[in-house]
């Protein structure tokens, strides 16, 4: 069964050529701290469940939301061009080397999803979270749009892809309030640019796109 | 899904990644839409609320004996002890419910064209303002703002400690500690 890999500083993109999936994975490496020193210290069984959760979280909403459509005068395109590609994404708890630095903070009871505001920064591969993330709440964007059951962790999942916010002025889906990046919970086709601009690195002879609808 | 056995591995450039990095992005997490609540002291007793529509923020006490010397709000069952204009997204209350301290609405990010006159704290003691602290108080070595995708991180609110003490960290001097009551510094430990 034959897998072609691209190794980016930010994942790994694996195609498998025989089943026509496409499996995109990063890396994180957790440094677990406390927001205040009255906050108890992290158990085993939080950290766990912080990660899983986190990644059951960017699990639901990135993956098999898109299958790529693929075309080529190939074997590989040939096969595919009906069903196109499908698109899975997972994070993997590291304790080495890894494509990002993951600081979580443990908050005190009671602390809202945006006492601390989670960030990530691109360029030095830095993500800061915090406990409180792993609840769903409100989030407001610049339009005046608000919506109730956002989730953080899947949209600063949508930064680790280089993906810029969508919920301030100036942004040109800022009036797209269901979208991930901005205070929304789906993932559009425009949030796949990169990776299927690597894809298409990847394959001499196969163009993947991203379809304009997400089904 | 985890990925099966990988038996070509293709090595491609990070250009792309490269090359977003000069375009100044968006990256970090919406805040919350305006919404009342309340602020809990830590005693049963008295607690405060913030009112989103009303845009003011009052203490109340429960209602404990008869002889009280305030009267009672409309809603009875609880005096109002005081009232401080405005809804605030972030703000902490002492024990006793005297004092009030409230934050920059963005918590932890300060915009990309920031002010070094933003009012980072707000001391509030029985419902008058008896401080505030500029960020260029605040953070001492601005040069220490952590740049983000969208914003730069001071620190953040830790919250209240000792019953009246607030505790910040901002990125320069680390744990700091404010007497609520004044609004002045009393420790400060990296």
């Amino acid at each position: 069964m034959a897998h072609i890999v691209s190794r980016q500083p930010w994942g790994v993109i694996d195609v498998d050529v025989a089943r026509g999936r496409v499996f995109f994975q990063q890396d994180w490496h957790y440094t677990w701290v406390l927001f205040a020193p009255s906050v108890h210290p992290w158990t085993l069984a939080e950290r766990r469940n912080f990660h899983n959760t986190v990644d059951r979280q960017v699990w639901g909403t990135w993956s098999n939301r898109v299958r790529l459509q693929v075309t080529g005068a190939n074997d590989f395109s040939h096969r595919f061009a009906r069903a196109g590609v499908g698109l899975n994404f997972d994070i993997r708890w590291v304790t080495s080397v890894a494509h990002w630095s993951v600081t979580v903070r443990k908050m005190p009871p009671g602390s809202g999803r945006t006492t601390y505001r989670s960030n990530v920064t691109f360029a030095t591969r830095r993500i800061e979270l915090d406990s409180a993330d792993l609840a769903a709440g409100g989030a407001a964007n610049d339009a005046g749009a608000s919506t109730p059951r956002f989730r953080s962790p899947p949209h600063e999942f949508g930064h680790t892809l280089s993906l810029p916010d969508e919920y301030g002025t100036g942004s040109p889906d800022l009036a797209d309030s269901g979208s991930i990046m901005n205070i929304g919970r789906e993932i559009r086709p425009r949030h796949l640019a990169l990776i299927v601009t690597e894809l298409n690195k990847m394959m001499p002879g196969v163009t993947f796109v991203a379809p304009l609808v997400v089904p | 899904m985890k990925p099966g056995a990988r038996t070509k591995a293709v090595s491609v450039s990070s250009f792309i990644g490269l090359s977003v990095l000069s375009v100044p992005l968006h990256a970090d997490e919406p805040p919350e839409p305006p919404h009342s609540r309340k602020i809990d002291s830590g005693s049963c007793s008295c607690w405060a609320y913030t009112d989103a529509k009303a845009k003011v923020t009052s203490g109340y006490r429960a209602v404990r004996t008869p002889a009280s010397p305030r009267a009672p709000d409309a809603k009875g069952g609880r005096f109002e002890l005081w009232r401080v204009p405005g809804w605030y997204r972030v703000a902490a209350l002492s024990h006793d419910c005297d004092y009030l301290v409230t934050g920059y609405d963005g918590a932890n990010l300060l915009p990309i064209a920031y002010e070094r006159g933003t009012i980072m704290l707000a001391f509030h003691a029985h419902g008058r303002l008896v401080r505030q602290v500029r960020l260029d108080e605040l953070v001492l070595d601005l040069s220490k703002l952590r740049r983000t995708e969208s914003h730069w991180e001071w620190g953040y609110y830790g919250g209240v400690e000792k019953d009246h003490y607030y505790r910040v960290n901002t990125n320069d001097r680390g744990s700091i500690l404010y007497d609520m009551a004044t609004g002045q510094l009393v420790v400060e430990a990296k």
